[in-house]
């Protein structure tokens, strides 16, 4: 006997989606409060300026809905918040307030809104900025550390790490680096026989220009595991993420670089380029992945391998974010192929 | 949603995915490529004997190819000129190749990057050949 399942897969998270957003909009927030405290609060400008340019379309489109509660379920804040903190803290906050409202209007609600969209609203409305806006986002990540280690390194310098690099071209570690570096080192990692060279916990609240999530990495590693330990999203859909990406750049990170096999520096790739807003937030958002746990992870080992593709031989920074939107582009062959080998047409005994 | 309208949609997404799977694809790998293809002229010039090598990418020349930086090797000091990277058209047949221009912007000699270039090249009519010689040293002398 046949049986057709007309019940779509769902995805069972141990929060309801209005808890789960509302959370998600904390922790951008907070890591906006972190960066905007080093800036004269741009940051947080440019994060109401988003958040204005995501609700006004919302309420929009649902303005005639009565059963949709726009600002109660906290989609669009969420989006909002996600979007401003892959944003350069220096960029013009129109651009911010354009990207959100065409995330919100053509990705969003053109499909048919919550749930419904084919591609993270908030990468989408990246990705347009950028493509759209490409001197403005220039300008905003002129002067980073990560956009001074591209330029020096398509210039033609070599054979150093990238933290080495960045710290030739100028790159400022915070004053308390060297002290918490050298307390771990004389507790946690002399057990282990190993040093963490100092620089890399600067990155946790990296001081000069660049995105928001990674000048704010801190609160939002902090925002993060609160998330994680609610069971808000799918962690290991984050870990096996951020596995696949740290042994690629193990094996091929040094490459571009002038180094060779199996020397790339993990930590640098991890703390910076806004990679655990991507493996965090986007890559573990359950409206634009596949629904199974095989699904799933071809669709974060895919988005891994593009984050590398894009971070190192592509020299892009912030690479994490095209490539889980490549991803997402790739969403409509796995559903396919996981409806029918899962959910269609099971034949039972 | 009705049927129809989920079907539209559907179909939007899968021609949308596939457009923005090649732009992110083609748009984020430019380095990469950039890369790859000064590696493979650097191996074509040193087999030629010439002390010179490419060293990056130093804008576009129009719609005929990427300039690139000189430098001379083992020193790596700026050997003074440029290389432009480009496809050569001659009738129906394409050929890469890199002309190398010295510091007192004329082209010094054009080198074919593969075996198939070098047949093209050898072939190539002389008039054919110095037209493109006289279009890179107009190039040459325009701001960048």
């Amino acid at each position: 006997m046949d049986l057709t399942l007309f019940q779509k897969p769902q995805i069972n998270l141990a929060r309801a989606t209005p808890d789960r957003m509302w959370l998600l909009f904390a922790a951008g927030l907070l890591a906006v409060l972190q960066s905007s405290l080093g800036d004269s609060f741009r940051s947080l400008l440019l994060a109401a300026s988003v958040l204005a340019g995501a609700l006004l379309p919302e309420l929009l489109f649902t303005v005639k809905d009565r059963s949709s509660r726009p600002l109660i379920d906290g989609s669009a804040a969420a989006s909002a918040m996600t979007l401003a903190i892959l944003l350069p803290n220096r960029l013009n906050p129109v651009f911010g307030f354009l990207g959100a409202a065409f995330a919100m209007t053509i990705i969003k609600h053109s499909f048919g809104g919550l749930g419904s969209n084919w591609i993270n609203p908030a990468a989408g409305g990246w990705l347009f900025i950028r493509s759209a806006w490409p001197g403005a986002f220039s300008a905003g990540t002129e002067n980073s550390a990560l956009s001074r280690l591209s330029f020096f390194i398509e210039r033609g310098l070599e054979n150093a790490s990238p933290l080495l690099m960045m710290k030739i071209n100028g790159w400022q570690e915070t004053a308390r680096d060297a002290g918490i570096t050298g307390f771990l080192n004389g507790t946690v990692f002399s057990f282990t026989g190993t040093a963490l060279p100092e620089g890399y916990l600067s990155f946790f609240s990296a001081p000069g220009p660049g995105i928001i999530a990674d000048r704010g990495l801190f609160f939002l590693l902090a925002g993060v595991l609160f998330l994680a330990a609610s069971r808000s999203f799918r962690l290991r859909l984050s870990l096996v993420f951020l596995l696949v990406y740290s042994l690629l750049v193990r094996i091929f990170g040094a490459l571009p670089f002038g180094g060779g096999f199996w020397e790339g520096d993990v930590l640098f790739a991890l703390l910076s380029g806004a990679t655990f807003a991507a493996a965090f937030i986007l890559i573990t958002d359950p409206a634009t992945g596949p629904k199974s746990l095989t699904g799933s992870l071809i669709y974060v080992s895919a988005a891994a391998f593009f984050t590398w593709l894009f971070r190192f031989p592509g020299r892009e920074p912030y690479g994490a974010v095209p490539a889980v939107l490549l991803g997402n582009a790739l969403v409509p062959l796995i559903r396919r192929a996981e409806n029918s080998l899962f959910y269609e047409k099971r034949r039972r005994p | 949603m009705t049927e129809s309208r989920r079907g539209v949609l559907f179909c939007c997404a899968w021609i949308g995915s596939c457009l923005l799977a090649g732009c992110l694809l083609w748009f984020f790998t430019q380095s990469a490529r950039t890369n790859f293809l000064l590696r493979s002229a650097n191996r074509v010039i040193a087999r030629s004997g010439d002390s010179r090598r490419l060293l990056a990418a130093d804008g576009r020349a129009g719609e005929l190819g990427t300039w690139f930086t000189l430098v001379e090797v083992p020193e790596n000091r700026a050997a003074g000129g440029r290389a432009l990277v480009f496809t050569l058209m001659d009738g129906t047949r394409a050929a890469s190749c890199a002309a190398i221009v010295g510091a007192d912007k004329k082209v010094e000699k054009i080198i074919p990057l593969s075996a198939y270039a070098e047949m093209v090249l050898e072939k190539l009519p002389e008039p054919v050949y110095r037209l493109y010689v006289e279009r890179i040293t107009a190039m040459t002398g325009r701001k960048r």
